[in-house]
């Protein structure tokens, strides 16, 4: 009997011993593999050395006792978006990438996006991101991508050419005739100017139709406007460049011309370009490096057009953005990797090493906060940016916008008037003819 | 008498311009090499032709250690990796040379051999199986190797290499064998020996010049191709030099990318460029023997 | 009739023996080459897109996208530029080659060794580094070719845009030529030179000697030189891609078929279109192979 109670003691003990330790016990912590997708080289090198994984690592390990491990994936910079498709269109899963937010429309049709809305809605710091960025990555009312950069793009000026000719510098062209004037005095003045006005930047070909005060897309009914008198006008200003004041010769576009060299060899006296140039292009140490480039290189803002309703200033932005898989195993992983890859010191430490602007307000500290010319193009992307719509066959109508005035305008030389004509049946062709709409 | 004038005026002049001609075709090979060999030996290059004041080996250097450089506030790709891109390079190039002589030698043997009906038939689709275009066949590619496991895989990139090379390989090497005439090994065959060890002591030996032609050009396939890595490799320590010299370069105007640290991507290009040297060199007597004085063409 | 029973035994096992030989290339071919091929003409039936509503619902559409491709007047633009490649490239690589192995292989010229490794340089060369090579030479302003014209007084030329398919189609020949040598090379050096000596005891004449010897022996190997020169400027766009970028020229001055394959199904993500034209690229090779190996009598 008494060995008996002894035996079922010890049992109990040994049962109760392993069941304390099994629930008392620090757990081993469980281990999970998250990829993440970007291009090799500067970008995944950045991520490596920037200490935002393995904070990510340390948060897992303490808050959610799991031991993470990030596994970096890469294509090259060339051919990046081609793998990134390919990749996900053979179902493979990618948990973190980076990713253009232009091309996010046609991504979610595919289903390759995972919508992001639960997940910011929780995060306290999404407020912090500024409105224009957080609308490029807005689909339809639903977030599918974090920013994790931006840039402008604006108008770089030579200095000592604007000295030259006698024209004011500083310099904030009012309207767009501000622009094409200055080009032109400069083209009679200074005949060793090959180009005086390089009038848009292949990205963002549709800025003047911002600039009288329209836009591209009707959100309201989700229709493409293919003819309206901003439209018109965004042709007419090229026209006006390329004929009227023959300030921009045709070859700047047709031979595909490198603008930033030209610029830097004082032969191209007027671009439209973006952020990045001024450090990447003429920074010290690049490869058009401008030596004396504070007391060369002036910067403005994009013209409004100056009729009644157009806004003064038009400021376009790009940028990137991470996304996470739609076939993302650990999505709320990936989304608490993605809040630590956009932390403000990391986004600010790319910000000032690459030249590009941070995408959130609180982010703007440290050596960026001290750059003068990040400065100025973050207040100008506060004060006027705006965004371009992120609707299915966005990119499809920009494309055409930029092989209309292209081929139809800087080839054939056709007038504004035809050439709105040829816009309007080629995207009603490309997208449908419900898709788009006349404006009066 | 006329004709005997002629010749003892176009003779000379023929060499001559024979000689103009070698002139021309050595300036076509040459000059644009020029600037690759001087870049990678200067501290400060560029995109263009420049000689330098002073030579260095810095460039060279910074490959293998995985140093910065120092032109520059940031360059669009630091050499971390540049020393494990040679030796997946290496690996990649070799394997696929491995494949392809293991593989077709033997193919282009039997098709040599071999008398059947539709023999014809399968030479042609051999030569036609792998003539889509590489970037249309990309997708179903990838999702091949994901269901066999080869994606970010060496292996798998030099296997898929070996395929696109085969099939003209086979032809190549099936044309040397039918230059080895037949009655050797049927006369070797005859005196009773075996008929594997005939190939192995008859035949290979003769096919020795065609079995190099096939190696070095798919040791050539394999270690300068780009697209296949470009499908199947993810990470950056298993890249080829191919992907690296493609991230190390960034040349798309409007995209975002910092100086070219064009030394050290120059001495990645003249490191990249001598492995098929010393494999041309190895293979030289057999890829052309110099001893056919007696052909003459014109 | 034992001897014939061995015999039979022997004949089999031999064929057997060849047979599986046969088999390892076979086998990786249709994995690696002839499925990937039926998947793509597969997709180029569908009106799939990588992008979009089209990727999850794709349907098939028959003959659409070739009826499309047929009356689109880009695609005629791009035959035309392609007929002009390919021709040019074909014609230039193969007298290039020819000439190089003719220097190689006659006794008057010196340093044959050194003029060998000289002309296959650009060969073994990996293509990754052509393109950085070239854009130090062609540059308008600090391009090595502007700044030799001018050194020579002659007018600089627009390399990168009015003289652009020239351009590439000099590139091309450059990285290209040595492979025609390098088969030439070995047929001509391949040849028993009995034949010749045969011959001079009979006192032909030297272009008996060619048209009765040479020809008939370097037949197969020219034939092949001029598929696989073919093949590859048909099918590899790498030089055209890296002069053009994402979009076209407006007038198309670069766009080899290949290129627009790539940017149909890469740029504009329309994959069934793409590999429509990746098999319509296939169906010429296709074609041109079958006349080549006809007239070749093979």
């Amino acid at each position: 009997m008494k060995r008996a109670l002894i035996i079922v003691l010890v049992l109990v003990l040994l049962v109760g011993g392993i069941a304390a330790y099994y629930f008392l016990a620090p757990k081993p912590p469980e281990k999970v593999e998250l990829t993440l997708f970007t291009k090799a080289g500067l970008w995944a090198d950045f991520v490596r050395d920037s200490g935002a994984i393995e904070r990510f690592k340390e948060r897992m390990l303490k808050e959610r006792n799991l031991e993470v491990e990030v596994k970096i994936l890469t294509a090259p910079h060339k051919g990046y978006h081609e793998k990134l498709i390919a990749t996900l269109a053979a179902g493979t899963v990618l948990d973190v990438f980076w990713v253009r937010p232009d091309m996010i429309p046609d991504m979610v049709e595919a289903g390759y996006l995972l919508d992001l809305t639960p997940y910011v809605e929780k995060w306290d710091e999404w407020g912090k991101f500024y409105e224009a960025n957080k609308e490029m990555v807005t689909y339809n009312g639903k977030v599918y991508a974090v920013p994790n950069d931006a840039a402008i793009v604006m108008i770089y000026y030579r200095k000592d050419i604007f000295k030259k000719v006698g024209l004011p510098v500083p310099w904030q062209p009012k309207t767009w005739e501000d622009v094409l004037e200055a080009a032109r005095i400069i083209k009679e003045k200074v005949p060793e100017v090959k180009a005086p006005l390089s009038p848009y930047y292949g990205g963002e070909i549709q800025i003047p139709i911002y600039s009288a005060g329209g836009t591209i897309y009707d959100p309201a009914d989700g229709k493409f406007i293919v003819k309206s008198e901003e439209i018109l006008f965004l042709f007419k200003v090229y026209y006006d460049a390329f004929y009227t004041y023959e300030v921009t010769p045709r070859e700047l576009i047709l031979e595909k011309w490198d603008t930033r060299k030209l610029f830097q060899e004082g032969k191209l006296a007027i671009m439209v370009d973006g952020t990045w140039c001024y450090s990447e292009k003429w920074g010290p140490g690049m490869a058009y490096e401008i030596p004396n480039r504070e007391e060369v290189v002036g910067y403005a803002y994009i013209p409004g057009s100056g009729t009644p309703g157009a806004p003064d200033y038009v400021v376009a932005i790009r940028d990137y953005s991470w996304a996470i898989g739609a076939n993302s195993k650990h999505p709320d992983l990936a989304f608490e990797l993605l809040k630590e890859l956009v932390k403000p010191d990391i986004m600010a430490d790319w910000g000032y090493k690459t030249s590009h602007l941070v995408a959130r307000s609180d982010a703007v500290i440290g050596d960026y906060a001290k750059d003068e010319f990040l400065k100025w193009n973050t207040e100008a992307m506060e004060k006027y940016g705006v965004a371009k719509p992120l609707a299915l066959g966005a990119r499809k109508y920009l494309s055409l916008l930029k092989e209309t005035v292209e081929k139809e305008l800087i080839t054939a030389g056709k007038t504004p008037e035809e050439c709105m004509e040829a816009f309007a049946a080629a995207v009603t062709k490309e997208l449908g003819a419900d898709a788009v709409k006349e404006k009066p | 008498m006329a004709k005997k004038i002629l010749k003892t005026i176009a003779e000379p002049s023929f060499t001559a311009i024979g000689y103009v001609i070698l002139f021309l075709l050595f300036a076509y090979t040459l000059t644009p090499l020029v600037w690759l060999f001087i870049t990678a030996f200067n501290p400060r290059g560029g995109p263009y032709l420049e000689i330098p004041k002073e030579i260095t080996l810095d460039n060279f250097i910074r490959v293998f250690t995985g140093e910065r450089g120092t032109g520059g506030t940031g360059t669009a790709a630091h050499p971390i990796y540049m020393s494990r891109w040679i030796a997946n390079s290496l690996f990649i190039g070799f394997a696929t040379m491995l494949i392809t002589v293991l593989l077709s030698a033997p193919a282009g043997y039997a098709l040599s051999r071999l008398e059947f009906k539709g023999k014809d038939f399968l030479m042609t689709a051999i030569l036609l199986i792998g003539f889509m275009p590489m970037t249309s066949k990309m997708l179903p590619l990838y999702r091949l190797g994901k269901i066999l496991g080869l994606i970010d895989n060496l292996l798998g990139v030099a296997i898929v290499i070996a395929s696109g090379t085969i099939p003209t390989q086979i032809w190549i090497i099936k044309g040397f064998f039918d230059h080895i005439p037949r009655e050797i090994e049927e006369q070797a065959w005859i005196c009773g020996c075996d008929y594997l060890a005939t190939l192995f002591r008859v035949v290979l030996p003769a096919a020795g010049p065609g079995l190099a032609v096939v190696a070095f050009l798919s040791f050539l396939s394999g270690w300068g191709n780009f697209t296949v890595p470009l499908i199947m490799i993810y990470s950056e320590p298993l890249y080829p030099i191919s992907l690296g010299l493609a991230s190390i370069f960034v040349h798309n105007p409007g995209e975002i990318g910092l100086a070219i640290d064009y030394g050290s991507a120059c001495a990645l290009s003249v490191i990249y460029a001598i492995p098929p040297m010393v494999v041309y060199y190895i293979f030289r007597e057999h890829l052309m023997k110099i001893r056919l004085g007696k052909i003459e063409i014109r | 009739m034992f001897s014939e029973i061995k015999n039979w035994v022997r004949v089999n096992v031999r064929n057997l023996t060849l047979t599986l030989f046969m088999i390892p290339a076979l086998a990786i071919l249709i994995i690696f080459q002839l499925i990937p091929t039926i998947w793509t003409i597969w997709i180029s039936f569908t009106d799939m897109a990588l992008i979009g509503k089209k990727f999850l619902n794709y349907s098939f559409i028959g003959l659409r996208n070739y009826i499309e491709a047929f009356s689109d007047s880009y695609f005629w633009l791009s035959m035309r530029v392609t007929l002009y490649y390919c021709l040019a490239s074909l014609v230039i690589r193969f007298m290039l080659g020819l000439a190089a192995a003719l220097y190689i292989t006659s006794k008057k010229f010196k340093g044959k060794r050194i003029m060998a490794a000289v002309f296959l340089l650009p060969y073994i060369i990996p293509g990754a580094i052509h393109s950085y090579v070239w854009l130090s030479m062609l540059e308008t302003d600090y391009g090595t070719v502007n700044r030799i014209l001018v050194a020579l007084n002659l007018p600089p030329q627009s390399w990168m845009y009015e003289r652009l398919t020239e351009s590439i189609i000099a590139i091309n020949c450059w990285a290209g030529y040595a492979l025609a040598m390098l088969v030439l090379v070995s047929a001509l050096t391949s040849i028993p030179k009995e034949y010749y000596e045969i011959s001079d005891i009979y006192g032909a004449s030297k272009w008996f000697k060619f048209r009765k010897i040479t020809l008939p022996l370097i037949k197969y190997p020219l034939i092949l030189t001029l598929i696989l020169i073919f093949k590859e400027d048909i099918d590899d766009f790498t030089y055209a891609y890296m002069f053009t970028g994402d979009t076209p020229y407006p007038d198309y001055r670069t766009e080899i078929i290949a290129l627009y394959a790539y940017h149909k199904a890469f740029s504009d993500f329309e994959l069934g279109f793409g590999c429509a034209i990746g098999f319509i690229i296939a169906i010429i090779v296709f074609i041109i192979t079958l006349i080549q190996l006809k007239m070749g009598g093979i």
